[in-house]
């Protein structure tokens, strides 16, 4: 079918549309330049916003870990239920929705692709199930690689194209897209109840260093010639002091950046942020991380913004998610995960009049705020874990209006409102820029090249908002635009119209886009059928499944979407 | 879920009524002519639930997985009800004239919970504060609970209630300091626990 979206103002970063009145031909699934008037079913947009499909880089939506934390919290769903309708399922929502619910959340909003930041390779299969499960939307996920056995092991004897040929091998059993790093060295370490203290101390039992997995995973990247840059959860997490080892992980990557593209994405940086000895300390380093990342092209950040509510935290950090059961109290749920990585789940609450809390609200927004360049940061809650995906309206409307911050300000604790650097700031984002940073540069950052832009050939992912630009003054009147995001006049996914005010009209599946190396130069190698020899001696004898079971067929996945990519070697 | 989150006015049921009795509800009455199911005035804050029958398990106890228990308020069950009642509980009294289950006031942090009949056991499980009033029979007391002292009487809110009782101290497990008051006459058995005092 044929869809003519017409007059609305278009935000399309990537082709450097600023709000332009236009019209937006689409036809099987496609955006194309001209279609047949007639033939076409006309959205008329006039007094709305066009942007592409909302992508989120950063989302735990699916997998072992997202499923834990349901089951440990019956208490998140009980108030916030959806109930069935002709089209779509019934299920439960708040901090950690059920499969269908997430879907139709983000699709209500306007994002058409979502990114599962952090799978055990062995709960592979699982995350794909759910995946499948979590309709609207086209999904990818990244397997966690930093603590994985061979990855440690070959790093460490300094076989960097070996590792290249595991993890490529990897990422097609996983049907993965990216690297993901969660406290690499760290995760490994808390095993045997330690952790990594910073870039230079050494993993028990392997002996290699955070910086030489981060280096080494950087390269790897490079070689396998991925679409998104290393995505690093930094060591120290969350605890007072930590942008200096953030600063030192930006750092350590500096000389691996080719042709001035981005080598890490950190993300979830507001968590890396923290300056001061202690919490009572705690002071932002959002200042000195910005005046890094404004200086430097080899780095990308996503917020994860507090937002004040009760949420679920839930990461591969299995020491950090020990501090936080110690500092809540709270029931939490602590797992390793063989060989490979671990994962820790605490229900939280964020507090406005706690210092600490209220100065993590603060360092997320100066983080945004302070980084001149958009295409540079993107937005992120690090869902669920600093709040639910469905508070990025409310964060919008922060960083468009001084006066919505201002607001907040004056109801968070004392101590913080005065270490706070948001009131010196008066930036306001405009429109263009908060399609960089909720579609246009995540796109860009993943190397998704058919999305995130209304270009020709681009998929027909559209979200069109009630929002007039030329009559609202967004910094005045921040609760419309808070209102407009929340819920998407027309979400379109490949060219149909599958939600209109805020309601699914259309369920679709979605698809999984994974990365497809071409591995002849490493399977005709010589040394391929010993590696592979080797691999399976080491499953035999390390893992709990045999190498059969642990790799997850192109069929087993619901709709596949191979990204195909030619490594360098 | 009659009643849900009420705040004022009262409601009287002729007949039984279901689960979620009086849920979260802040004030104001309701009355039941019957039996009702369980989670009667959980997560309740205030007000007053009386039931002339007997109520299922959870009363005045938080959802699965919560541990925000009843608050303030006040139910009276005349009848027998079921186990874990006052689950999680921060305040208010739950008072059952007949029996009531196991584990009752398990992980309450205060107000006060008390039982006229007899008990089926393990009263008081990891709770941190508060006061549970077992005027029957108990078969035993947890072994993280020390016997403290023998009282004349437990002052309920503006009322006294008749004893002797063992006062117990626990639970251990969590370094509480709730109080656990046991019936000496109906309890023989536990007449070991003397010499320790
Ligand atoms: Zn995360």
């Amino acid at each position: 079918m044929a869809l003519l979206v017409k007059n609305g103002y278009v935000y399309d970063p990537l082709n450097n549309v600023k709000g332009e009145i236009m019209d937006i031909c689409i036809e099987n699934g496609k955006i194309v330049e001209k279609i047949d008037e007639k033939k076409a079913h006309i959205i008329d947009a006039s007094n709305m916003v066009v942007m592409p499909g909302g992508i989120d880089i950063h989302t735990h939506i699916a997998g072992s870990e997202v499923n834990a934390g349901r089951l440990l919290r019956p208490e998140d769903h009980y108030d916030d239920v959806e109930t069935k309708t002709a089209i779509t399922r019934s299920g439960v929502g708040h901090s950690v929705p059920s499969t269908f619910t997430t879907g139709y959340r983000y699709s209500r909003m306007g994002y058409t692709t979502i990114c599962n930041p952090s799978m055990p390779p062995l709960e592979a299969r699982h995350t794909h199930e759910e995946l499948d499960d979590t309709p609207m939307v086209d999904k990818a996920t990244f397997p966690l690689l930093g603590d994985w056995w061979f990855v440690l092991e070959l790093l460490q004897k300094s076989l960097l194209r070996e590792c290249a040929i595991h993890v490529a091998w990897l990422i097609s059993a996983t049907k993965g897209y990216a690297i993901k790093l969660v406290n690499p060295g760290g995760v490994e370490s808390w095993g045997f109840g330690m952790n990594v203290k910073n870039l230079d101390d050494p993993v028990p039992n392997f002996g290699i260093t955070p910086r030489e997995i981060i280096r080494g995973l950087c390269k790897v990247n490079h070689v396998l010639n991925l679409p998104h840059t290393i995505h690093v959860h930094t060591n120290q997490l969350g605890k007072p002091g930590n942008y200096l080892i953030t600063l030192e992980t930006m750092k350590c990557v500096e000389d691996l950046a080719f042709e001035k593209k981005p080598s890490i994405h950190i993300t979830h940086c507001q968590f890396s942020s923290f300056k001061g000895d202690d919490w009572g300390s705690i002071k932002s380093g959002a200042e000195e991380i910005a005046k890094y990342v404004n200086g430097h092209s080899h780095v990308t950040i996503d917020m994860g913004q507090v937002v004040f509510t009760e949420t679920t935290t839930m990461t591969a950090d299995g020491p950090w998610q020990y501090t936080l059961h110690e500092l809540s109290g709270n029931k939490w749920v602590n797992h390793d995960v063989e060989t490979e990585t671990a994962a820790g789940i605490v229900p939280f609450t964020y507090k406005r009049k706690s210092l600490v809390y209220a100065t993590m609200w603060s360092i997320g927004l100066e983080l945004a705020l302070l980084i001149k360049d958009p295409w540079k940061v993107y937005l992120t809650t690090d869902h669920p874990n600093a709040a639910p995906f469905t508070t990025y309206p409310k964060i919008i409307s922060w960083l468009m209006s001084k006066k919505a911050r201002g607001v907040m300000l004056n109801k968070i604790n004392k101590k913080a409102k005065k270490r706070s650097l948001l009131p010196s700031i008066d930036r306001e984002y405009d429109l263009f820029e908060i399609a960089i940073i909720t579609r246009a540069g995540q796109a860009k950052a993943l190397g998704m090249k058919n999305k995130g832009h209304l270009g020709h050939n681009a998929d027909a992912d559209i979200a069109i908002y009630d929002l007039n630009p030329k009559n609202t003054d967004f910094s005045k009147d921040y609760r419309i635009v808070r209102r407009a995001f929340e819920k998407s006049v027309f979400t379109i996914k490949d060219g149909e119209i599958v939600a209109k005010n805020g309601t699914i009209i259309k369920p679709v599946v979605g698809r999984t886009m994974w990365t497809d190396i071409e591995t002849t130069s490493f399977t005709m190698a010589s040394s391929y059928s010993e590696t592979l020899k080797d691999l399976k001696k080491r499953f035999r004898d390390y893992w709990t499944i045999e190498l059969d079971n642990y790799f997850v067929p192109e069929k087993y996945l619901k709709s596949s979407e191979p990204m195909p990519i030619k490594p360098e070697v | 879920m009659i009643g849900y989150k009420m705040t004022q006015g009262t409601i009287i049921i002729e007949g039984n009524a279901g689960m979620r009795l009086g849920e979260g509800m802040k004030g104001g009455k309701i009355l039941v002519k019957g039996n009702v199911d369980s989670w009667v005035g959980c997560m309740m804050k205030g007000g007053k639930i009386e039931v002339t029958g007997s109520a299922g398990s959870y009363v005045g106890s938080s959802h699965r997985g919560s541990t925000e228990g009843m608050k303030g308020g006040e139910i009276l069950i005349h009848g027998n009800a079921g186990n874990e009642i006052g689950c999680h509980m921060k305040d208010g009294l739950i008072r059952v004239d007949c029996c009531a289950g196991f584990f009752p006031g398990i992980h309450m942090r205060n107000g006060t919970i008390v039982i006229l009949g007899d008990c089926l056991g393990r009263a008081g499980a990891e709770m941190v504060d508060g006061k549970i009033i077992v005027c029957g029979y108990l078969p035993s007391v947890l072994p993280t609970f020390t016997i403290d002292s023998i009282r004349n009487d437990v002052k309920v809110n503006e009322e006294r209630i008749a004893g002797p009782f063992y006062r117990f101290t626990g639970d251990m497990v969590e370094e509480g300091k709730g109080k656990l008051f046991v019936a000496r006459n109906k309890n023989p058995h536990l007449a070991s626990y003397e010499k320790y005092l």
